[in-house]
């Protein structure tokens, strides 16, 4: 290549000087349109825009309603509470201050990030809740150190309480923050919002549109930061209705007391009306727990553990009745014409039937039994000769007439109808036939019938009322009325029921607990309990024996189902208790100690006041006795 | 020696120097603005120390001839990747990229030196060619002098930086000479780093990409930067809200605002208005420095002016353009007027190159 002379060669490079200067003309030009468009065309837009950013709404959380006991004594309320928050643009400035927050609020180390990365995926605009529930300490150690935390907002909001803790916790339910899925569903209605606390379980999510109130909220000029420099405008919220329940703290806190700390449940409701006074579930959990987040372990705990204490045994669980469903076997044969008052039985301990040995409790027999005596010591061989002589769909037939093996349509979800086995339902179940030797097995209630406690309540309730069975519910009509929630008609009993049937079988039960039978610990004095016990084998025979060698004690489910008085009838009951032995060592005092509180508090004279304490009389002597 | 300095201080571009600071000096009252709540630090006074510190070091680069610094060039250069692989084993390492080599109080970015050494460097190699186009051999070593800086840059990782360093690359061999066909290949190289490139983005960096092409995407996470500084801008309207009045700059929602959001300032508070005047300033620096190159006494003079030129320019359509929303948000500064002391003395380096070869055009 040829060497250019020196000025030559400069002038060659001069020369493309142009290029560059084009270019960089074209890019200035673009630049100043993009000033144009961005500064004067938009000019409107981003001035609303950066009003808007300036503004922000601030939800102000309105509390829920009270929930009541029949007398207004609260069972859930609200207290006032501080939530310690930063929004999620601050995040990166706390990182700094994570230690100093960590020990400042004593936390664990490491919960504070754990606690953050866990609600990564809430809304953007939700604030991140860092602590709720501050206390005093919690806020005075913010204030002090506001110049290294300006970001840390103390939020005033209101959390559930439960004064009883663990007593009715079924029942009440509790509340926690809106599920994703449930903000999809809407199963909460499209006011819904994410972040809303919500009832899960139990009266909080039937009634929770009667108890969540309407959230207000303030409007304040933010800076960048979230710090608030002056109040636009304030929407107060409008806090949830009170909601009155049906139950009686008092009779629910005697069977709670009565239950000590065995696992089942309790339910008492007054027939006529329906109105449940007392459902507990044991083992229990305590609704606070909820009210503020509570932590992925303790929840695994209560999921996971064998006991299940968040299932409500009351209605989500059913059981074989065992011997407390000799009285529908009593109401069968009555009804069917099979059985008379004056007809008798010879129990010799046991009997054969279809070729198979079936046993009494008693080994060594009860002797002649009328129907009578049979439901009072509960003999086995009178219930066995009794059920093979209606047949298995005859019984279910009478069983379903008092409202067995159907859903109650108590207004709390999730309630079990139970079974009343036939041999269509096992068809249909299994595809498999009917044994005959079922039958009698169902005769004295083990087998695959297997009822819920509040079924047994209103039955016996039913049963006592001469066949009214009114739909069992924890919200009184006209406060249900208000909340828009509707039972379903209480059933007629097809058949109805004869007077004579009722007054035989009550007589009987009215002997289990007053004469010599099994249940004389459910005996109220002066309140004609009438009542029934019942056993049911958790495990077979040979599975009993296997455990009892290893040294494990498994004992039987144990019953105890009944009503009083014996005439309109006004309370009724139903007690389960897993592992509880025999019914009427475990369940009837339960039973017992429910209604003790109920003739206390409605049949007992009350004294006058201020004097005469100790003249306690009677309104209603026991003059019924056979 | 002052009868010698005299003339050379009569030739001295004042304009353009005037122009600078006149700039410089609207970037430490919109650094005052949008630092004023800013209890830590007054970043304002330190800019000011930054200016004085920038001033002494043009002074001095003037005060060289350029043909005397252009001799010193493979000592430079080698400093500058020296450094920049210091950077990678001593920096400590902030928000997973190191860049930073702490020198007592101040912080040193080796990657803002290697814009100047790279400017020079290519200048010297490519003035000595004297053929009117490049050969092959001369363009792939134009291109391994920048490659070799750009790269170390990448591995901090710092894209924002490494392509600044392109610019005067690319007007050094469109300047030395580039047949048709280079161009053609240029093209097609361009396009497949960049295709390829896309791949070995990290994800915060796609998602600044899809952000830019569509910022309310996510107007609360990536996006946030780009709308609330176009929110900035388009509020201050034809005449601004006028200095420290600024809502989004006073109450914060601007991130960044007084580094690489600081043209985000003006626009709100200096208006359309201020923000062209500055614009209209770095427009006559430019076309000034380009002036200075038309009339340079030598080839050297041209590709140091211009070098030093594109780097200046690059930085600041990138900026602008990212703040107006016509790029991609990057970190990369806005000279003479975002906070930052190695930015503003590799500015005044550059513009004290350029002045320098303007002083000494007549002077044999």
């Amino acid at each position: 290549m040829q060497l250019r002379d020196f000025y030559k060669d400069k002038e060659t490079t001069q020369a493309r000087i142009p290029i560059l200067q084009v270019s960089i003309i074209v890019g200035f030009l673009l630049l100043l349109a993009g000033l144009w468009k961005v500064q004067i065309l938009r000019h409107n837009y981003y001035s609303a825009m950066a009003e808007q950013n300036q503004i922000r709404s601030i939800r102000w959380v309105a509390p829920r309603g009270k929930i009541l006991d029949r007398y207004g004594r609260p069972l859930a309320n609200s207290r006032r509470s501080y939530t310690l928050s930063v929004t999620r643009k601050d995040l990166a400035e706390l990182e700094s201050s994570l230690e100093l927050l960590t020990e400042g609020l004593q936390f664990e180390p490491g919960f504070l990030k754990s606690q953050i990365e866990k609600q990564r995926r809430r809304p953007r605009y939700l604030p991140l809740v860092l602590k709720e529930d501050a206390g005093i300490g919690d806020i005075s150690f913010i204030e002090a150190h506001r110049q290294e935390l300006p970001a840390i907002q103390v939020v005033p909001h209101p959390i559930r309480n439960y004064p009883e803790d663990e007593v009715a916790a079924h029942l009440l339910g509790y509340v926690t923050e809106i599920s994703e899925n449930q903000l999809e569903s809407g199963i909460f209605g499209d006011t819904a919002k994410p972040g809303d606390i919500v009832g899960q379980k139990g009266v909080e999510r039937v009634y929770d549109h009667i108890l969540r109130g309407v959230d207000g909220k303030k409007t304040v000029r933010v800076d960048s930061r979230g710090r608030e420099i002056e109040t636009i405008e304030m929407v107060p919220p409008h806090a949830g209705d009170n909601l009155r329940l049906t139950i009686d703290i008092d009779i629910q806190r005697a069977a709670e007391k009565a239950f000590g700390d065995k696992a089942g449940a309790a339910v008492a409701v007054d027939p006529k009306t329906g109105e449940v006074l007392c459902l507990l579930s044991r083992p229990a959990f305590d609704p606070n727990s909820f009210a503020t987040r509570i932590s992925r372990q303790k929840w695994d705990q209560l999921l996971l553990d064998p006991q299940k204490p968040m299932q409500n045994r009351a209605i989500q669980s059913r059981f074989p009745p065992g011997s407390v469903f000799k009285i529908f076997l009593a109401v069968a044969g009555l009804q069917e014409g099979v059985l008379t008052p004056t007809h008798t039985e010879y129990c010799t301990g046991g009997t054969r039937i279809y070729g198979r040995r079936f046993a009494c409790w008693k080994k060594e027999g009860h002797g002649e039994v009328n129907l009578h005596s049979a439901i009072v010591s509960s003999c086995n061989v009178f219930f066995y000769r009794l059920g093979r002589k209606l047949g298995i769909d005859k019984i279910a037939v009478h069983a379903k007439a008092m409202g067995l093996g159907y859903k109650t349509g108590i207004d709390l979800l999730g309630e079990d109808p139970g079974i009343i086995p036939s041999p269509e339902w096992k068809r249909r179940i299994y595809n498999a036939n009917w044994y005959p030797g079922e039958t009698i097995s169902v005769a004295v209630g083990q087998g695959a019938v297997s009822l819920t406690p509040i079924q047994l309540a209103r039955a016996l309730g039913g049963l006592g009322l001469g066949g009214v069975y009114s739909v069992p519910h924890v919200v009184p009509s006209e406060e249900r009325n208000r909340a828009g929630k509707r039972l379903p008609a209480a059933f007629k009993p097809d058949p109805p029921l004869e007077p004579r049937t009722v007054r035989l079988v009550s007589q009987g039960l009215w002997g289990v607990v007053n004469e010599y039978g099994t249940g004389r610990r459910a005996a109220v004095k002066g309140f004609d309990v009438c009542g029934k016990t019942g056993t049911a084998q958790v495990i077979s025979r040979e599975g009993r024996l296997r455990l009892k060698s290893e040294g494990e004690p498994f004992q039987d489910n144990a019953w105890f189902v009944g009503f009083a008085p014996r005439d309109l009838p006004e309370i009724a009951a139903a007690v389960f208790v897993e592992q509880g032995g025999s019914g009427g060592a475990s369940a009837a005092p339960v039973l017992q100690a429910m209604f003790q509180v109920y003739f206390d508090k409605h049949k007992k004279k009350q004294p006058q006041d201020g004097a005469g304490s100790e003249q306690i009389t009677f309104s209603l002597p026991s003059e019924r006795v056979n | 020696m002052p009868k010698q300095i005299l003339p050379y201080l009569k030739q001295c571009d004042w304009v353009l120097l005037s122009l600078a600071l006149a700039i410089a000096a609207v970037g430490v009252a919109e650094i005052y603005s949008a630092t004023q709540y800013e209890l830590s630090e007054s970043f304002y006074v330190k800019q000011i120390y930054y200016i004085i510190l920038g001033l002494v070091m043009l002074a001095l680069v003037v005060s060289l001839d350029y043909r005397l610094l252009s001799q010193q060039v493979p000592y430079i250069y080698l400093v500058a990747v020296l450094s920049l692989l210091l950077v990678l084993f001593v920096a400590p390492a902030i928000h997973g990229t190191r860049g930073w080599i702490p020198l007592g109080a101040f912080k040193i970015q080796p990657a803002e030196f290697a814009k100047v050494a790279l400017v020079l460097t290519l200048a010297r190699f490519l003035s000595e060619i004297r053929t009117h186009y490049l050969n092959s051999s001369e363009i792939i070593k134009a291109c391994l002098l920048a490659g070799l800086p750009l790269g170390l840059i990448l591995l901090q990782p710092d894209l924002g930086s490494a392509i600044t360093l392109a610019p005067p690359l690319a007007v050094g061999l469109v300047l030395g000479g580039l047949r048709r066909r280079w161009i053609l290949a240029g093209v097609v190289l361009a396009t497949l780093i960049t295709a390829a490139g896309w791949y070995s983005l990290k994800p915060y960096q796609k998602e600044r990409v899809y952000t830019f092409l569509e910022p309310e995407r996510d107007p609360r996470g990536h996006g946030y930067q780009a709308i609330q500084s176009q929110i900035a801008m388009g509020s201050g309207g034809l005449l601004g809200k006028g200095v420290t009045r600024g809502s989004q700059t006073a109450l914060g929602f601007l991130p960044e605002r007084h580094t690489d959001f600081i043209f985000s300032v003006v626009g709100e508070e200096l208006g359309f208005a201020g923000s062209f005047i500055i614009l209209a300033f770095y427009f006559l620096i430019i076309m000034r420095s380009i002036r200075i190159a038309q009339t340079a006494r030598d080839k050297l003079g041209v590709f140091l002016v211009l070098g030093s030129v594109s780097v200046l320019f690059f930085h600041i359509l990138v900026n602008v353009g990212m703040v107006v929303g016509l790029a991609p948000i990057t970190g990369i500064p806005l000279p003479l007027l975002s906070y930052g002391g190695s930015s503003m003395l590799t500015t005044f380096i550059l513009l004290g190159l350029i002045i320098n070869v303007g002083m000494r055009r007549f002077v044999y």
